[in-house]
């Protein structure tokens, strides 16, 4: 218990004092997602615009007979608005990096973008594959508001989509420090497996403590909602409903997020286990002379020298 | 022109007495306000960037890129990293010598 109270404390501590780095991160996924949004829309209409004769419906045949054209659209424009933001949510691993493996024991903003060029396709494969992507927050309790009568299924549902949740942390929340620290995505579900199998006990409760803190609010609450959601009505308790979620929503997504990145670094780092050889060294900032590569290196070396020891 | 520390408090990390400086390029490196005052903390001992953060009261990011250009000119070196006990890895920075002698002729 000692250790994932650990875990969780020096974390914390990151946060606080690397917070603005994180912020900014997820600030600028959402402002991409709305950028990519608009300039997908716009090119759109561009294209509509100067060839008139052009028709939508014609580009997707088979699929336009049961969709229109304009739904495909906007699940096209939708979706890769969503991939870009997912993929820089998740350079907040590579912030994470900076912070405890880079030596230097800080973040910057800027360095999200160099983990975005580098990792960019392997994050969202992972989140998806992985099934971390299921934290992303979707609105999906005010989405879909529940009905009384499915009282029971949808409890069931909520509870088991929870649990899920939790065992999709266990077993794969190491494989996106891995990918940061040595960039191949089948190396990284090995070496999450090795921590998985090292040090069970330490995961289970870590990340348990981490989702009754964040996620637990989000659960008692949809499943009160849930049951009083067909008896509450009026202009008061409806908006209040609301507004607590999104306030749920809101420190889940800038607090939660980067806790998550972060203590997932920290559980890889610590955890002795057999290292895949990095693809490329790192360094915590874009611009890197030779002689900064050499010195890296070295570190590197000695780092390794002093596990074995 | 000669820069001397006022004292040598730790030396974990043998470090050269002098180093002459030759490249002209040094010289407005060196005689940067704020990278002058790291350079004068790595002289006396080794120190990470947080530690140089606080010393300094500047910015760690800015600390970083001043720690980048004196490391292009050799003008301080990673001395050691190491794993603190709470798997936080540590880079500190050294400076290469105790003090720097310049020769400058012009034109």
């Amino acid at each position: 218990m000692e250790q994932s109270k650990t875990d969780l404390k020096i974390s914390w501590q990151m946060y606080k004092s690397n917070y603005k780095a994180f912020i900014a991160t997820e600030l600028f996924a959402i402002f991409a997602f709305f950028l990519i949004n608009i300039a997908l829309a716009l090119l759109l209409v561009a294209i509509y615009a100067f060839s008139p004769n052009l028709e939508v419906s014609s580009l997707f045949s088979d699929l336009t007979s049961r969709l229109s054209a304009s739904h495909i659209l906007r699940v096209i424009v939708a979706s890769i608005s969503f991939l870009v933001m997912v993929g820089f949510l998740n350079c907040q691993y590579g912030l994470a990096y900076d912070i405890f493996s880079s030596g230097d024991m800080f973040a910057e903003f800027k360095s999200s973008f160099t983990y975005f060029k580098r990792h960019w396709w392997q994050y969202i494969i992972l989140i998806f594959i992985t099934g971390l992507g299921m934290f992303v927050p979707n609105r999906s309790v005010d989405n879909d508001p529940p009905r009384f009568l499915e009282n029971v299924n949808i409890l069931a549902f909520q509870i088991a989509r929870f649990i899920v949740l939790l065992l999709f942390l266990i077993l794969f929340s190491s494989t996106l420090p891995s990918v940061t620290a040595q960039g191949n995505l089948i190396k990284s579900f090995n070496e999450s497996f090795r921590i998985v199998r090292k040090d069970t006990k330490r995961l289970v409760k870590t990340w348990s403590i981490y989702f009754l803190i964040f996620f637990a609010p989000l659960m008692i609450f949809s499943i009160t909602l849930t049951a009083v959601f067909s008896y509450i009505e009026g202009t008061f308790w409806i908006p209040l409903f609301y507004s607590i979620i999104l306030a749920i929503y809101l420190v889940i997504f800038f607090v939660g997020f980067p806790m998550m990145s972060l203590i997932a670094t920290r559980i890889y780092n610590d955890v002795d286990i057999k290292r895949e050889k990095p693809i490329v060294q790192k360094s915590s900032t874009s611009k890197t002379t030779e002689q900064k590569q050499n010195v890296s290196k070295i570190s590197l070396e000695e780092v390794s020298e002093d596990k074995a020891g | 022109m000669r820069y001397k520390s006022d004292s040598v408090t730790t030396d974990q990390v043998h470090i050269k007495e002098e180093i002459d400086v030759t490249d002209p390029d040094v010289i407005p490196i060196i005689f940067h306000k704020k990278k002058s005052l790291i350079m004068q903390l790595l002289i006396k001992k080794e120190m990470t960037i947080i530690d140089l953060k606080k010393a300094t009261k500047m910015n760690p990011g800015t600390v970083k890129r001043h720690i980048n250009d004196l490391l292009k000119y050799n003008l301080v070196f990673v001395s050691r990293t190491e794993k603190n006990e709470f798997s936080i890895i540590m880079k500190y920075y050294r400076s290469s010598a105790k003090s720097f002698n310049f020769e400058i002729s012009w034109p």
